[in-house]
C-alpha cells in the first residue's frame, strides 16, 4: 500500500457517493476533487513526482486560460477513467497534462485538484469562489 | 495562438550607446530578440547606433544599419526596407521613444507597419504620467499623491498642498533624468525647471515623498490571450527614494509575508491586464512597513534592466518570451528554456538567493557627488547567486573589483564613532560598509534601522558577517567556524588576514576537512523536472551538482564583469564571440563572469556558465571542478588580464599570448627592452613610487609629464601634469590604494594620436585597419573622436606603424589580439602604449571592415596561422566607407563630475558614423551622440590663456559662418583685434549677459571651454561645464572636437538626406 493513495479513504468515498446524490452544491478542492471522482467510478493514480514544490500553471478548458496555483498532491484523476455522461474535464495542468479540475454534469458539483484557497500561494484562481458562490445563488 | 503569419519582416530598434540608466542590457535583450525572431524564419532589420554590440553583428540580422536613432532616421530606414512590422519593447526608453513617435505621427500607418507587442494605447497609459495615472485610478490601485505640472509655479503650489519633501520626476527620460527629492521650495524650483527641460514633453510629476517605504518590483509577463505571469520579486535594500538601478537589490524579496508578496503579485497582475501588456514589464511598488498600504511607483512596459536581472536570476529568458508573444504566441505554447520539456507559462522557483549592487563611476568622477537619490548614477552592477544572503552579499562585494573584498573599509578605521554614525545619514555607495562599521562600534541593529529605515533583517544580515569579523578575529579557528565562515562567503585571503594564520595554511586546512566549494545548478522548478541549462553558482554544501561528463577538450572564458567607464560592453562582445569561435572547432567552453546585464551571462552562449565573481579563489574553485585544458584571458578586459598569474600558479595552460609576455608589455623596464630591441621609439620616462620621485623624474624630462599607475584600463587615475604642485596631488591620489607596481611618469608629447588592433599568430600579423584620432594625444582614446580609415596620415607614417606593429607584435610573442597606440610628434613615429589583450576599438573594427577579428584571433590562439585562415597578412584592405566612432558621456547625470577632458577616459559608451565621405560621417557620428548641428546661432568661447592663439582659427571659421560669438572680456579683446565682433559676457553668476543666464535661457548653441589645469571644482571653467552638461548644452573642452564639429557644420547635406548604410552590404 502506497501512503497518501485517495483510494484507501473507503468511507469518505462512501460518504461523497451519498453526498452526489443530493442536490448540496459541492466545491472538491485537492483529496475532495478525488473523492468525487472516485466516488463517481473514475481512478486515481500516483504521479511521478508529486506536485509539492513550485506553483503549477493550470489552464481552464472554458476560458483558454492559463493560471498559476498552489499545488499539493502525490496522486492525480486519470483521465480517460472519468465518465464523460457524468462529468467533463474543465482544467488541466499545462506541465504534465493531468487532469486539474472536473465539472459533473446535472449536478452543482465541480472539483479543482489546485488550491484556490492556498496561503501562502497565488491568488490567480480565488475566480473558483465565485463561481461557487455564482452556482449557489442559481 | 500560434504565430502571426502576416508578419515576415521586422525592424528592431536598439537602445543605442552605454549610457548611465541604459546599458548592456539592452544587448542582451536585443540579441535574443533577433535570434528568436531569425528561429522563426523572420526578415530582421536592426538599427542601433552602439557599434560596440553583439546584436549589431552581421550573423544577428539580415540587415543591420549603425546609424544615428532618431526619427528621421528611422523613417529612412522604414523608407528602405519596408518592414512590415516593428519590435519596440526590447530597445530600452529609447526604442520605445522613437517608435511611439513614429506611431503618433501616423508614419507607421501610412507606411503599413504594425506595432508588435504592446498596443500604442498602452503604452502611453504606462508612460504618461496623467494617463497612468488615471489608468491606476479606474482599477483602484493606489498611486502615490501627485500632479503632472508644465511649470514651476504649478510645481509649487502643488507642494504646498501635499506638503515637502515631494519628489520631482520627469516624464519621458530614462534613468530618472533630472529628477529629484526637494526637502525646501527653493530646491523645488531648480530641480523641477531642470526636470521641465529635459522632459521630451516638458512635463514632470510633483508627488508625496514616501521615503522609508520598502521598494519591491516584480517583473511579469503576460499574453494576447491575457494568461499572466510574474518571473520574480525583488526587493531594493535601500528603500524608497534611491533609484532602483543605483538600490542593492535582492531576489526574490527577502522581508514580505506571504500576505504582502501575495497582494502585490494580484496588484501587479491587475495594472498589466488593464493595460495590455503583450510581453514583458516591470511594476514597481513602495510598501509601508508597518501597514499592508502600497502604491505603485512606476510601470515599464518594456524589458529593462530589471529584465535583465530578473532573467539571470532565475533563467527565465524574459526578451526572448517576450519576442514571442510580439509575434504572435501564447504563454502556453511557449517552451521553458530550462526544462526545454515545459512552457514558459510557469513561474520560477528559488532556493537561492540572488544580490545585486551598482557599480558606481565615483573613483573616476573624484569631485562628483556621491549621493545616490531619484537619478541614477551607476554605469553597471554585478549579481552573486547564493544559498545564503550573508554570502550573496560578499560575492558581490568582491565582483565589484574595488580593492575591497569584505565588510571592512580601511578609511573608516580613522573616523570618530560620531563620525561614523553621522555616515549613517548620508545615503551613498557606501552603506553597507558604514552600516558594518557602525555594528562593529557597537550600535545596535535597531538605532541603525532607526538611523536608515533600512529593514532590520538586512542589517542583521550584516550583522552576522560583523559577528564572523569577530569570531574570526578572537577566537581560535575551528573547523567548525572555518566552515561556517566559507558558507558565509569569506575568501581565505580575508580569512587570513583576520585571523593571522598564513592563506596557504587556511587553504590546507580547508581542504583536509572538506570545506571545499561546490557548485549549485540553477533549476528553478524546485527539482520536479530536469534542468537542463548548465548555469551554476558555488557553495560549501556537500553535493556538486556540476558534474556533466564530457569529452571534449574544455576552455575557460574569463568575463570582463561589471561595466564601468574604460571597460565596457566591448569586451563582453570579444568574450562571447571567443565561445562561439571556440564552439564552432569543438571545443567546450566555460564561461565565468558575474555581470547580469550581458550577452555572455546568457547561459544560452557557453556550454557552462558560472555566475561567479572574478577573483583568484573563485576562479580556482571553478578550476578544481572543471579541469578544463585552459584558460583564455585576453578577451576580458583588465579584468580577465589581472586573474592570467593566479590561473598560471593554479596549473591551468594559458592560450594564447604568455602571462610572461603580457608582464613585459606593462613592466615599464622590460617594455623599454623590448622597444629597444626593435627600434621603436617611445616618449621618455620612469617609473616611481613617490611624490618625492616623482617630481625629480618630471623635472629631468621637463614639464609637462604623464603620470599613470600601472596595470589599468581607462587611463584609471591618470593625468597630465604641468608643475610640481600638480604631480604632487596626482601621485597622492593614485597612491590613496595600495599600489603592486609602481607609477609611470612619462614626458607628454603633444601630436597625432593614432590606434591599431592587431592579430598574431607569431609569424605574421593581420591589421584590420589604421585609426586615427582627431583630438590630440592627451585626451584618452577611449574619448577620443576615432576615424577609419585614416584621413591624415601619409603614406611613410602608415608603413611606419604596420611596420613597428609587426616587430613588436613578435618580439612581445603575441599570440591572438594586441593594441597600440601611437603618437606621430615632429614627424616621428613613437609607440606610447602596447595593450596585449582586446580592446574597445575590436568590436567596431571589425564591423566596418568585414574582418572576424575575435575569430580569427581564436583560432589563432587555437594553433592556426594567419596565412591558412584566408584573410591574408599584413593590413587588410582599405574600406571605401569611413567610419567615425563618437565617444558618448553621462555627465548630466553625475552631479559635480568635471567634464573636461584628458588622459583619464570619462565617457560612458559610443556611437558610429558611417558613410561614403568624412563630412557625412561626422554629421551622422554628432547626429547619433545626441549633438545637434546648428547651422546659426551662437557659440561661447572661453578657452584658457595658452589656448587663445590656436583658438583664433576656428573662432574665425564660425564668425564667418555667420555664429554670433561670445566670449569673456580677455578672449573677447583677442577675438576684436583679429576681426571678430565678440559679444562680451560676464564671466561667471550676475547680470543678464552673464554666462549661467545665457546658458540657462538657452541661448547658446555650443561652448569651446579648454579647462585650466587641476581638478579642484571651485574655478569658472568647472562651474560653466557643469551647467553646460545640466542644461544638455554641448561643451568642447578639446579644440580638436570643436573642429571636427565645423567640419560637421560645414557638411551642406541635412540628416533626411544622408544616405543609410546597411553595413552587412559595406
Amino acid at each position: 500500500m502506497d501512503l497518501g493513495d485517495p483510494e484507501d479513504c473507503k468511507i469518505g468515498i462512501e460518504t461523497v457517493k451519498k453526498l452526489y446524490e443530493t442536490e448540496i452544491p459541492i466545491l472538491g478542492i485537492c483529496l475532495g476533487h478525488q473523492l468525487m471522482a472516485l466516488a463517481t467510478g473514475a481512478k486515481t493514480a500516483k504521479l511521478k513526482y508529486g506536485h509539492r514544490g513550485p506553483n503549477h500553471p493550470v489552464k481552464d478548458l472554458k476560458t483558454d486560460r492559463v493560471y498559476i496555483t498552489s499545488q499539493n498532491h502525490g496522486y492525480y484523476v486519470k483521465e480517460d477513467s472519468v465518465d464523460k455522461e457524468k462529468a467533463e474535464i474543465s482544467h488541466i495542468n499545462l506541465n504534465d497534462g493531468t487532469v486539474e479540475g472536473i465539472k459533473y454534469k446535472n449536478k452543482k458539483i465541480f472539483t479543482v485538484q489546485f488550491h484556490p484557497e492556498a496561503c501562502p500561494g497565488p491568488e490567480d484562481t480565488s475566480y473558483i469562489f465565485d463561481e461557487f458562490l455564482k452556482m449557489l445563488k442559481k | 495562438m500560434p504565430r502571426n503569419t502576416k508578419i515576415k519582416k521586422v525592424l528592431v530598434i536598439g537602445s543605442g550607446p552605454i549610457i548611465i540608466g541604459q546599458a548592456a542590457e539592452f544587448d542582451y535583450a536585443g540579441t535574443q530578440a533577433c535570434v528568436e525572431l531569425k528561429k522563426e524564419g523572420l526578415e530582421v532589420v536592426l538599427v542601433n547606433s552602439n557599434p560596440a554590440t553583439i546584436m549589431t553583428d552581421k550573423n544577428m540580422a539580415d540587415k543591420i544599419y549603425i546609424e544615428p536613432l532618431t526619427v528621421k532616421t528611422v523613417e529612412k530606414i522604414i523608407e528602405k526596407e519596408k518592414p512590415d512590422s516593428i519590435l519596440p519593447n526590447l530597445g530600452g526608453q529609447t526604442g520605445l521613444n522613437i517608435a511611439m513617435e513614429l506611431e503618433e505621427q501616423g508614419f507607421l500607418k501610412k507606411n503599413n507597419v504594425r506595432l508588435l507587442g504592446t498596443s500604442p494605447e498602452g503604452i502611453k497609459n504606462a508612460e504618461d504620467r496623467q494617463a497612468f495615472k488615471d489608468t491606476m485610478e479606474r482599477i483602484n490601485e493606489p498611486c502615490i499623491a501627485s500632479k503632472v505640472v508644465n511649470n514651476v509655479e504649478d510645481a509649487v503650489s502643488f507642494s504646498r498642498e501635499i506638503g515637502l519633501p515631494v519628489i520631482v520626476r520627469p516624464a519621458y527620460t530614462l534613468g530618472g533624468t533630472g529628477g529629484g527629492i526637494a526637502y525646501t521650495e527653493e530646491q523645488l524650483r531648480e530641480i523641477s525647471s531642470n526636470g521641465l527641460h529635459l522632459s521630451r514633453v516638458c512635463q514632470v510629476l510633483i508627488e508625496k515623498c514616501i521615503s522609508g517605504w520598502k521598494e519591491i518590483e516584480y517583473e511579469v509577463i503576460r499574453d494576447s490571450k491575457g494568461n499572466c505571469i510574474t518571473v520574480c520579486n525583488m526587493e531594493n535594500i535601500n528603500p524608497v527614494g534611491v533609484h532602483t538601478g543605483d538600490s542593492i537589490v535582492v531576489a526574490p524579496s527577502q522581508t514580505l509575508a506571504d500576505r504582502e508578496y501575495q497582494m502585490l503579485r494580484t496588484s501587479a497582475i491587475k495594472i498589466i491586464s488593464e493595460l495590455k501588456i503583450e510581453g514583458g514589464c516591470n511594476v514597481q511598488f513602495a510598501l509601508n512597513p508597518n501597514s499592508f498600504e502600497y502604491a505603485v511607483i512606476e510601470v515599464n512596459p518594456r524589458v529593462s534592466r530589471s529584465s535583465a536581472l530578473a532573467s539571470k536570476a532565475t533563467g527565465y529568458p524574459i526578451a526572448k518570451v517576450a519576442t514571442k508573444i510580439a509575434i504572435g504566441y501564447t504563454l502556453d505554447e511557449i517552451k521553458n528554456a530550462v526544462t526545454g520539456k515545459t512552457y514558459a507559462c510557469f513561474e520560477p522557483v528559488l532556493d537561492y538567493v540572488v544580490v545585486k549592487i551598482p557599480k558606481w563611476p565615483f573613483n573616476k568622477f573624484l569631485t562628483a557627488s556621491r549621493e545616490l537619490g531619484t537619478q541614477m548614477k551607476a554605469t553597471g552592477e554585478v549579481m552573486a547567486i547564493a544559498p545564503t544572503l550573508e554570502a550573496g552579499l560578499m560575492k558581490a562585494i568582491r565582483s565589484l573589483e574595488e580593492n575591497v573584498d569584505s565588510l571592512v573599509l580601511p578609511k573608516f578605521a580613522s573616523y570618530t564613532d560620531e563620525q561614523i554614525r553621522n555616515e549613517l545619514k548620508n545615503v551613498n555607495n557606501e552603506t553597507l560598509w558604514v552600516i558594518a562599521e557602525n555594528l562593529r562600534r557597537g550600535l545596535t541593529i535597531e538605532q541603525i534601522h532607526e538611523a536608515t529605515t533600512i529593514d532590520t533583517f538586512f542589517i542583521s544580515k550584516i550583522n552576522n558577517l560583523v559577528q564572523m569579523e569577530n569570531t574570526l578575529k578572537t577566537k581560535n579557528l575551528t573547523t567548525g567556524i572555518l566552515r561556517k565562515a566559507k558558507e558565509y562567503g569569506y575568501t581565505d585571503a580575508v580569512i587570513s588576514r583576520l585571523t593571522k594564520i598564513p592563506v596557504n595554511e587556511i587553504k590546507k586546512r580547508r581542504e583536509k576537512n572538506g570545506i571545499v566549494a561546490t557548485f549549485k545548478m540553477v533549476d528553478t522548478c524546485a527539482a520536479e523536472f530536469d534542468a537542463e541549462t548548465p548555469y551554476y553558482y558555488s557553495s560549501y554544501d556537500d553535493e556538486n551538482e556540476a558534474n556533466h561528463k564530457s569529452n571534449k577538450k574544455k576552455v575557460v572564458v574569463l568575463g570582463s564583469g561589471p561595466i564601468r567607464i574604460g571597460q565596457g560592453i566591448e569586451f563582453d562582445y570579444c568574450s562571447v564571440h571567443c565561445v562561439w569561435s571556440l564552439k564552432k572547432h569543438g571545443y567546450e567552453t566555460i564561461i565565468v563572469n558575474n555581470n547580469p546585464e550581458t550577452v555572455s551571462t546568457d547561459f544560452d552562449i557557453a556550454d557552462k556558465l558560472y555566475f561567479e565573481p572574478l577573483t583568484p579563489e573563485d576562479v580556482e574553485n571553478i578550476i578544481n571542478v572543471e579541469k578544463p585544458y585552459g584558460a583564455i584571458v585576453q578577451f576580458g578586459g583588465q579584468t580577465a588580464i589581472k586573474l592570467t598569474r593566479a590561473l598560471k600558479d593554479m596549473g591551468v595552460r594559458i592560450l594564447g599570448t604568455q602571462e610572461e609576455d603580457m608582464d613585459r608589455a606593462e613592466d615599464r623596464e622590460l617594455f623599454d627592452e623590448a622597444l629597444n630591441k626593435c627600434g621603436i621609439l617611445r616618449p621618455k620616462g620612469s617609473t616611481v613610487y613617490t611624490v618625492e620621485e616623482g617630481i625629480k623624474v618630471a623635472r629631468a624630462l621637463e614639464y609637462p609629464v604623464l603620470v599613470r599607475p600601472s596595470y589599468v584600463l581607462g587611463g584609471q587615475g591618470m593625468a597630465i601634469a604641468y608643475d610640481d604642485a600638480e604631480i604632487t596631488e596626482f601621485i597622492n591620489e593614485i597612491n590613496k590604494t595600495v599600489q603592486e607596481h609602481p607609477i609611470l611618469v612619462d614626458k607628454y608629447m603633444l601630436g597625432k594620436e593614432l590606434e591599431v588592433d592587431a592579430i598574431c599568430d607569431g609569424e605574421d600579423i593581420l591589421i584590420p585597419g589604421i585609426m586615427e584620432h582627431l583630438e590630440r594625444a592627451g585626451v584618452h582614446s577611449g574619448d577620443s573622436i576615432s576615424v577609419y580609415p585614416t584621413q591624415h596620415i601619409s603614406e611613410e607614417h602608415q608603413k611606419k606603424i604596420i611596420e613597428y606593429t609587426e616587430k613588436i607584435a613578435k618580439e612581445l610573442h603575441v599570440i591572438g589580439v594586441l593594441n597600440i597606440q601611437f603618437i606621430i610628434s615632429k614627424g616621428e613615429v613613437y609607440i606610447i602604449e602596447v595593450n596585449p589583450r582586446s580592446s574597445r576599438t575590436v568590436p567596431y573594427i571589425s564591423k566596418v571592415t568585414n574582418l572576424p577579428v575575435i575569430d580569427i584571433a581564436t583560432k589563432v590562439i587555437l594553433g592556426e596561422k594567419l596565412k591558412d585562415i584566408g584573410y591574408g597578412t599584413g593590413i587588410y584592405k582599405r574600406s571605401e566607407y569611413i567610419a567615425i566612432k563618437m565617444p558618448v558621456f553621462s555627465f548630466e547625470k553625475i552631479k559635480n563630475a568635471d567634464t573636461s577632458l584628458g588622459p583619464e577616459m570619462k565617457s560612458t559608451g559610443e556611437v558610429l558614423g558611417v558613410a561614403k565621405n568624412f563630412s557625412d560621417a561626422i554629421v551622422k557620428a554628432f547626429i547619433a551622440s545626441g549633438i545637434n548641428i546648428p547651422k546659426s546661432g551662437n557659440v561661447l568661447i572661453t578657452v584658457r590663456d595658452k589656448d587663445k592663439e590656436e583658438m583664433l582659427p576656428i573662432a574665425k571659421k564660425l564668425y564667418n559662418k555667420g555664429f554670433n560669438i561670445y566670449a569673456t572680456k580677455g578672449t573677447a579683446m583677442l577675438l576684436k583685434n583679429n576681426g571678430i565682433d565678440a559679444k562680451v559676457v560676464e564671466k561667471i553668476w550676475e547680470g543678464a549677459e552673464s554666462i549661467p543666464n545665457l546658458l540657462q535661457l538657452g541661448k547658446i548653441n555650443f561652448i569651446i571651454n579648454t579647462p585650466t589645469r587641476g581638478k579642484e571644482a571651485n574655478r569658472d571653467g568647472f562651474k560653466i561645464r557643469r551647467l553646460a552638461a545640466e542644461s544638455k548644452i554641448p561643451c568642447f573642452t578639446s579644440l580638436d572636437t570643436a573642429n571636427a564639429l565645423y567640419d560637421a557644420i560645414e557638411d551642406t547635406k541635412t540628416e533626411e538626406e544622408l544616405e543609410v548604410v546597411d553595413i552587412t552590404e559595406v
